[in-house]
């Protein structure tokens, strides 16, 4: 009972709060007007923004399908290079389609290295048969003496030309 | 359903729809306008689309709700790099605060400390009429939460109301007297 008493005065209270709110409620037409107006607007910018959009797409598309013959042609050059790994052979197969194969092996046989293939075997050999400046410094008479050891077979005689003149003299005094 | 139509149905929920947008918006006027004008610009817009699953009524609710709490993230977001805080008090135009008698102010005092769940649930059964079925499908939980979100708030929101002394029950339509010496 208290229960039901307590429902009564909340509801009471609400229903004196929605009277309060009715009085300050702005009226329907000045929120849904503006709403109205903002919202074909908004739909006039975004079918431009649409347009632009679906131009921009099919602008890259048509980018992309005149410039697929290059890398073709490009991967060719490639394929009978002296130079060209085998790795880098099969991931040019993997790259081409197999309807082009019968196409792309007669080019094989006619296209040559290009420019820039002759550039990389020219400097490999310039770095190949390259030398230290102070390389000559290290040259000696007595290289040969330096870069080998004494046997334990060798005589005495032999051991003497490890030694210089003066050692020589001094060892037979 | 056409525009016309619909509008029709939303011009018929406004005042209930703006009740419920202050609720939503902690009794906050010009948000709860915000929100409501947001709501409408939503549905023309058709992001906000009636599929009849429901009465028009939750459905429109629910669409409220979540505008105002997602209105109320941007603020906080906004809110982040600036160097004021956001302003959660209910900035309720003093004006209209004066307008509203000493009962009901501090009936919306305490319903401001109820949990907001509580204090949606109370306000969609007691001020909009609906079922709890009907409040769960706005707040979006299950019937068993709902009760649960009303006994409680109803028992907190009585004992609050009892320990501010609202002048309520017998004396109901009692006016004050200015003159009393208490």
């Amino acid at each position: 009972m208290e229960l039901a008493g307590d429902e009564k005065r909340i509801r009471a209270l609400f229903s004196e709060q929605r009277f309060d709110d009715q009085s300050m409620a702005p009226s329907f037409d000045r929120l849904w007007n503006p709403a109205r107006r903002t919202q074909p607007q908004r739909v006039a910018f975004m079918q431009p923004l649409a347009a632009l959009g679906a131009f921009a797409v099919l602008a890259v598309v048509f980018a992309l399908g005149l410039r697929s013959p290059q890398p073709a042609s490009q991967d060719k050059a490639h394929v009978s290079g002296p130079v060209a790994s085998p790795s880098l052979e099969s991931r040019i197969e993997v790259r081409n389609k197999p309807p082009a194969r019968p196409r792309r092996m007669v080019q094989r046989r006619n296209v040559r290295p290009n420019e820039l293939e002759h550039a990389v075997i020219k400097q490999a050999e310039v770095l190949a048969s390259w030398q230290s400046p102070t390389g000559a410094l290290m040259v000696s008479p007595v290289a040969p003496v330096l870069s080998s050891l004494p046997e334990l077979t060798e005589s005495v005689k032999e051991l003497e030309s490890y030694l210089s003149n003066t050692e020589v003299k001094e060892l037979k005094q | 359903m056409e525009l016309s139509e619909l509008r029709g149905q939303l011009e018929r929920l406004h005042t209930a729809s703006f009740g419920w947008a202050l609720s939503c918006c902690r009794q906050n006027h010009a948000e709860a306008e915000e929100v409501l004008q947001t709501v409408y610009l939503k549905i023309l817009e058709g992001k906000a689309r009636y599929e009849g699953h429901s009465k028009l009524q939750t459905w429109l609710f629910a669409v409220i709700r979540n505008t105002a709490i997602s209105e109320r993230r941007k603020a906080v977001l906004r809110s982040v790099g600036s160097v004021t805080p956001v302003e959660w008090k209910s900035d309720v135009v003093p004006q209209i605060e004066l307008e509203r008698s000493d009962r009901q102010r501090r009936f919306q005092e305490a319903l401001q400390r109820l949990t907001a769940r509580q204090r949606e649930t109370l306000h969609l059964v007691f001020y909009q009429e609906l079922s709890l079925s009907e409040a769960a499908q706005v707040m979006n939980i299950s019937v068993g939460s709902a009760r649960q979100h009303y006994d409680r708030g109803k028992k907190r929101l009585r004992g609050l109301l009892d320990q501010e002394a609202v002048d309520y029950g017998i004396g109901w339509g009692r006016k004050e007297n200015p003159g009393t010496v208490l």
